[in-house]
């Protein structure tokens, strides 16, 4: 089905027929500086994509280029609908959900009042108030600091908050922007633990551009390699892990 | 004594009509980041189209009623028409916008309605009550009852309904709110429109005090703006507190402090605002630390 290719070759056929994200030709940047070249990529229901690469190749342009924050052309649609061009707040009420870089947290509001906002594309009152129940027993210190301005919690309890205001929105495509940044070893690995959970356990549909290669590779189903603005590498994420170009270059082997 | 109490009330009262305005400013402050100068003005222009309605044969009640729904509108068209166009150009492009608008909007009204004098009708009767001996103005009263009435509401709509979370939410990070899919120009209309609400509320209790003309609300825009900077731009209680403050010293100050008359009042707001800036220029109750989201 899939094979670990050289770019131009997006990991086509992902099984069950249509994918939910389809990205063809994706050129984008900021202003005069372009800094994604061409980008093919493919997401399909219910799978978890990775998106590595070092810094500056382009993996936060990726989903900026995706919610509508920053200037994008090319071809890409989500569940048939054409993404390119939709204003943010347009493309979060379709249903995706981007935890940018940084967190994004109402540092002034509380902790409640976050993931309220988070919910705020849905119309189901009762299901999300259980919902956000829900996500609180997976995050207790997040309940034990509900009524707390959320900037006043730590690093790892701010990404905590953004990935429990992403999933609140009941996504269907989550796009996660390096969760890991800023975190502690032990603390990214509780997180992908939860991620693992909450994502994967769940069927979430997500796309996770992450630093940390290993970790991102144990949780996806596959992944793509970005480099200087291109697709470099595409394919399962177990054979990501075991491809010598990649264990080189990202896995430190 | 007595007239001790009689100013102390009068302080009050005055304080919590410039607290109506310094809300206003307030409120658009925390939500936009805009010192907006036409407050007054568009408060102003409110008051008016209330009295060529009482002119028409409304009630006062109506009267107001529609004028603070046409404040609302043109809140919201005032974002969207003058506003939006230089939402990110700095704060100098916005407060010459926001003079622009003022000196638009007061010539409009003196070229509407001329520069005359007129009355304006009070909606509260013009009796006193005698509260411990002491003789109060119904006028004064009520006007204390409406502001905290005022407050009550915009705290409950801003902490209990879903457009006051949108507000919140965009006032602290509107890219943020983006993402979690509310709409920014949407939501900062409302803000505006709500804050020109306020505004012309002031300004139909203000009217029977003084003459109604073009220049209702620019000397009270200062009283406004000093409560504001007294209470911390960002702060709405700050803006009540600061409202009462400048409305209660201004009152000593003119009654107690003998070459401060009538002319010299002005002198108040204007070196509380000068001391304020020097001193404290977060004001008492406002937080304004800039955080990198």
């Amino acid at each position: 089905m899939t094979t670990v290719a050289p770019s131009g070759q997006a990991s086509a056929t992902v099984a069950g027929g249509q994918p939910l994200l389809a990205v063809r030709g994706l050129v984008a940047g900021y202003g005069p500086v372009t800094v994604l070249r061409g980008v093919d990529l493919d997401v399909g229901e219910g799978e978890v994509v990775a998106v590595l690469g070092p810094n500056g190749a382009g993996k936060t342009t990726l989903l900026r280029a995706l919610s509508g924050g920053c200037r994008a052309s090319g071809w890409a649609t989500f569940a048939g609908r054409d993404l390119l061009g939709l204003a943010p707040d347009r493309v979060a009420r379709l249903g995706i959900a981007h935890v940018p870089e940084g967190r994004g947290t109402f540092a002034e509001l509380s902790v409640r009042d976050n993931l309220r906002i988070g919910a705020w594309r849905r119309r189901d009152r009762q299901q999300v108030v259980r919902d956000i129940d829900e996500l609180l027993d997976r995050f207790p210190r997040l309940r034990e600091r509900l009524d707390q301005p959320a900037g006043s919690l730590s690093g790892g309890e701010q990404q905590m908050l953004a990935i429990a205001r992403g999933l609140v929105s009941a996504p269907r495509l989550l796009l996660l922007d390096e969760p890991s940044l800023g975190l502690s070893p032990r603390l990214t690995a509780e997180l992908f633990q939860l991620l693992g959970e909450l994502v994967r356990g769940r069927g979430v549909t997500a796309l996770v551009v992450e630093q940390n290669a290993r970790l991102a590779l144990e949780l996806a189903d596959r992944g793509y390699v970005l480099e200087a603005g291109r697709v470099a590498l595409a394919g399962r994420a177990d054979e990501l892990a075991r491809d010598e170009r990649v264990r080189k270059a990202y896995l430190g082997v | 004594m007595e007239r001790l109490a009689q100013t102390i009330v009068d302080g009050i009262a005055d304080g919590s009509l410039y607290a109506a305005l310094a809300l206003a400013l307030v409120l658009i402050f925390r939500t936009t980041g805009v010192v907006n100068f036409a407050q007054g003005e568009m408060a102003m222009v409110s008051t008016f189209v209330a009295w060529s309605l009482l002119e028409a044969g409304l009630p006062l009640g109506a009267a107001i009623a529609v004028a603070l729904a046409f404040a609302f509108v043109l809140g919201m068209a005032v974002e969207r028409i003058v506003i939006r166009p230089v939402e990110g150009r700095g704060p100098l492009t916005l407060a010459i916008v926001t003079l622009g608008l003022y000196i638009l909007l007061n010539s409009a009204a003196g070229w509407i309605w001329g520069f005359n004098n007129r009355g304006f009708p009070s909606v509260f009767p013009s009796d006193s009550l005698s509260v411990g001996g002491v003789d109060i103005a119904v006028e004064s009263l009520g006007i204390v009852v409406v502001l905290l009435v005022v407050v009550a509401a915009l705290f409950l709509l801003l902490e209990r309904t879903r457009i006051g979370l949108a507000l919140r939410a965009v006032s602290t990070n509107p890219e943020s709110a983006r993402l979690c899919g509310i709409s920014v120009g949407r939501t900062l209309m409302v803000g505006w429109g709500l804050a020109s609400v306020l505004g012309a509320l002031a300004g139909v209790l203000i009217a029977p005090r003084i003459f109604l003309d073009p220049n209702l609300m620019g000397g009270v825009l200062i009283y406004a703006f000093a409560a504001a900077t007294l209470g911390g731009f960002d702060s709405p209680v700050g803006a009540v507190i600061g409202g009462w403050a400048i409305g209660l010293s201004e009152a000593l100050a003119s009654t107690y402090v003998d070459f401060i008359g009538s002319d010299l009042e002005i002198l108040v707001p204007l070196t509380v605002i000068l001391v304020v800036l020097l001193v404290r220029p977060a004001g008492l109750f406002g937080r304004r630390e800039v955080v990198r989201a």
